[in-house]
């Protein structure tokens, strides 16, 4: 599968200025670099290396990055967080998710800054497949003719009716309760 | 339908003496100081529990951990779990009855006791996870048919009628000592008379009544099996991955028995240890037990196996992500707990000669217990879990009402079965007695069955 490498420097805000003099407070800007499969299936999980870094190149550690994906839910269009990951060391992260849509995908790494650096973030997309299924299992029921509800009734029916008779004969058993015999012992089972 | 008359008589000591025996729970003062004090603490925790309830009826779902992502939780794992464990009851008793196996005699009532108790406390747990249990009546009112929830309803209904049939009817004669042993006081005197249904021994009520559980036994069983499988279509009616199984009628019947006999182990040996109940319950009713828990253990394990393995084979999409949370991700500490200390460690103990002693058949049952209680949680929650949107994975935390709650009910279990025992045998005198009866008497005719009675009366009576 053909690997995408998506370098971006979409949003990164920079307080800083660019490879000048920083003013007091200002906050260092920071460069995400994601790599991942641009083409995947519906539902598989796909795996997003990200990594940042700052102006000089060196690995920023500890950045929390989110994957956010444009979703649709109940025909209100929203962006979803679906993974979060913190940058290791070597300023590497993998961000894990599994595309529930089919097509094409644009997501998003975000990182919104802390610890002195800036936010930024990169984009990445997929093109997401449906996965092979040799039929789409589509819930319609029982379609058989004789196939009615109703006749879920029948041994719950039966069943009760056995019970009636089974009251019955405790009714029996007080009746001759009433005519009291000889008290012999008798063995039942 | 012919009847055997006895004319041997068990040894007279014998029978005082278990007569004693399972008279003194329901004597008064039977419980102690440290019964009472158990009580009391058992009571505080559902008093607790039915606290928090009416802060969630009070505050609606939100206070639980539930949401809209993983909307069955503590609620309808404990559902499982004490519908499972009500199987022991029947397919104990009822089967054990229907095979002719004598040994069961002494443990037969507190068989069905657990089913009567544990399906109440079941049934309970659907009607807490209801946001709305004010509008319980319309599943009778509005029935849909064709809906597995109306099955549920309709077979855990006619379940715990016939459970409550098939206790009392073999209780009937121990009513009837104790009317007659002037147990009690006037209430209690008054009920025992009502439910004796003026019990005296005679040989039409011994034909009827052998008649009317035999009946019971046999219909007990099928409605048993109906139940857990109804329960399990609950979830395997959907397309769910993780539910979508072809054998999950099965794999929860097996899972119930297996739970139920551990649960009968567990309880016998409570009732055994605080009613010296030891030359009754013997251990030879502990090493039957075991032989079949671990046979119903293998089966179990069986089922787990080919379960996991044709769905980790396939690997679906949704398949793949659910096995992967279960076997390495987040829920693998619970399935592997499950699988190892609810499953194999029980099998093992079950197996080898060495630990095949009471005090290790009941830590297997503990084991088994708590195993089939984390099974029920990985059936349940990680398959809600699972996002079916693009979505992140669901999450649930019970907060403190689900766990007290969760705890009110397994308290409740206890306390019932507690005050079921204060008022009733938990022998069946009867039928011990008539067990040694056909000990004693070697030079008996074969002894009617249930099973055939039951047969007599379903196909009438042979000409």
């Amino acid at each position: 599968m053909r690997r995408l490498l998506a370098t971006a420097a979409l949003g990164t805000i920079a307080f800083l200025a660019i490879g000048g003099s920083a003013p007091a407070g200002a906050k260092t800007r920071t460069t995400i670099t994601v790599r991942s499969d641009s083409v995947t299936v519906n539902g598989a999980p796909v795996d997003v290396s990200v990594k940042v870094t700052d102006p000089e190149g060196r690995p920023v550690s500890g950045a929390l990055l989110r994957l956010i994906v444009p979703a649709e839910f109940m025909g209100e269009a929203r962006d979803e967080i679906v993974g979060e990951a913190t940058t290791d060391d070597a300023g590497e992260a993998v961000l894990r998710f599994a595309p529930a849509q089919i097509g094409r995908i644009e997501a998003t790494v975000a990182f919104w800054g802390a610890h002195g650096y800036a936010p930024s973030s990169a984009t990445v997309a997929f093109d997401v497949k449906r996965p092979a299924t040799a039929y789409e299992a589509v819930p319609v029921g029982l379609q058989a003719r004789w196939a009615r509800s109703y006749l879920i009734l029948v041994p719950v029916v039966s069943v009760w009716i056995t019970y009636a008779l089974v009251l019955w004969l405790t009714v029996r058993i007080r009746r001759a309760g009433a005519h009291r015999t000889s008290s012999k012992k008798v063995v039942t089972s | 339908m012919s009847v055997q008359i006895a004319t041997g008589a068990p040894d007279g000591d014998r029978l005082e003496h278990l007569l004693e025996r399972s008279k003194a729970p329901v004597q008064p003062g039977a419980w102690g100081i440290r019964g009472r004090l158990l009580v009391a603490a058992l009571a505080a925790v559902v008093i607790w529990g039915i606290l928090a309830w009416v802060w969630q009826l009070k505050h609606g779902l939100a206070v639980t951990g539930l949401n809209d992502r993983v909307s069955w939780g503590f609620y309808l794992t404990n559902f499982v779990f004490f519908i499972g464990i009500s199987h022991a009851g029947t397919l104990v008793s009822a089967i054990l009855r229907l095979s002719h196996a004598e040994w069961r005699r002494p443990i037969t009532r507190l068989a069905e006791m657990i089913t009567v108790v544990a399906l109440v406390v079941g049934a309970g747990m659907v009607v807490v996870d209801m946001g709305r249990p004010d509008r319980l009546q319309y599943v009778i009112m509005y029935p849909h048919l064709r809906s597995p929830i109306l099955w549920d309803v309709l077979s855990i209904g006619t379940y715990i009628a016939g459970s409550l049939l098939y206790l009392y009817l073999p209780l009937v004669p121990d009513l009837a000592i104790l009317r007659d042993g002037h147990v009690g006081g006037r209430i209690r005197q008054r009920l025992y008379s009502v439910l004796a249904l003026r019990w005296h021994g005679g040989p039409e009520q011994r034909r009827l009544i052998g008649r009317a559980i035999g009946i019971m036994a046999v219909v007990i069983v099928p409605v048993a099996i109906s139940v857990h499988t109804v329960v399990s279509w609950i979830f395997g009616m959907t397309l769910r991955s993780g539910w979508n199984s072809t054998i999950f009628g099965p794999y929860f019947v097996v899972g119930a028995i297996f739970s139920g006999i551990a649960g009968i182990i567990v309880v016998m040996a409570i009732f055994r240890r605080v009613y010296h109940l030891e030359e009754f319950i013997t251990e030879k009713h502990f090493r039957y037990l075991a032989s079949l828990l671990l046979v119903l253990g293998l089966l179990y394990a069986y089922f787990t196996l080919s379960e996991y393995a044709t769905v980790g084979y396939k690997m679906q999409v949704g398949d793949a992500s659910l096995l992967s949370a279960l076997l390495t991700g987040r829920y693998a500490p619970y399935f592997w707990t499950f699988a190892i200390l609810g499953m194999v460690v029980p099998i093992v103990l079950l197996a080898l000669p060495r630990t095949r002693t009471i005090r290790w058949i009941v830590t297997a049952a503990v084991l088994v217990n708590l195993g089939m209680w984390l099974k029920r949680f990985v059936i349940v929650i990680p398959s809600m879990a699972l996002p079916l949107m693009p979505y992140e994975w669901g999450t649930y935390r019970p907060t403190w009402v689900e766990w007290s709650i969760t705890a009110a009910g397994f308290a409740g279990f206890a306390l019932v079965f507690m005050i079921f025992a204060r008022i009733f045998p938990v022998i069946s005198v009867w039928e011990v007695e008539e067990g040694w009866e056909a000990e004693d008497a070697e030079s008996f005719a074969p002894v009617e069955a249930p099973l055939a009675a039951g047969a007599t009366i379903l196909v009438g009576e042979p000409s």
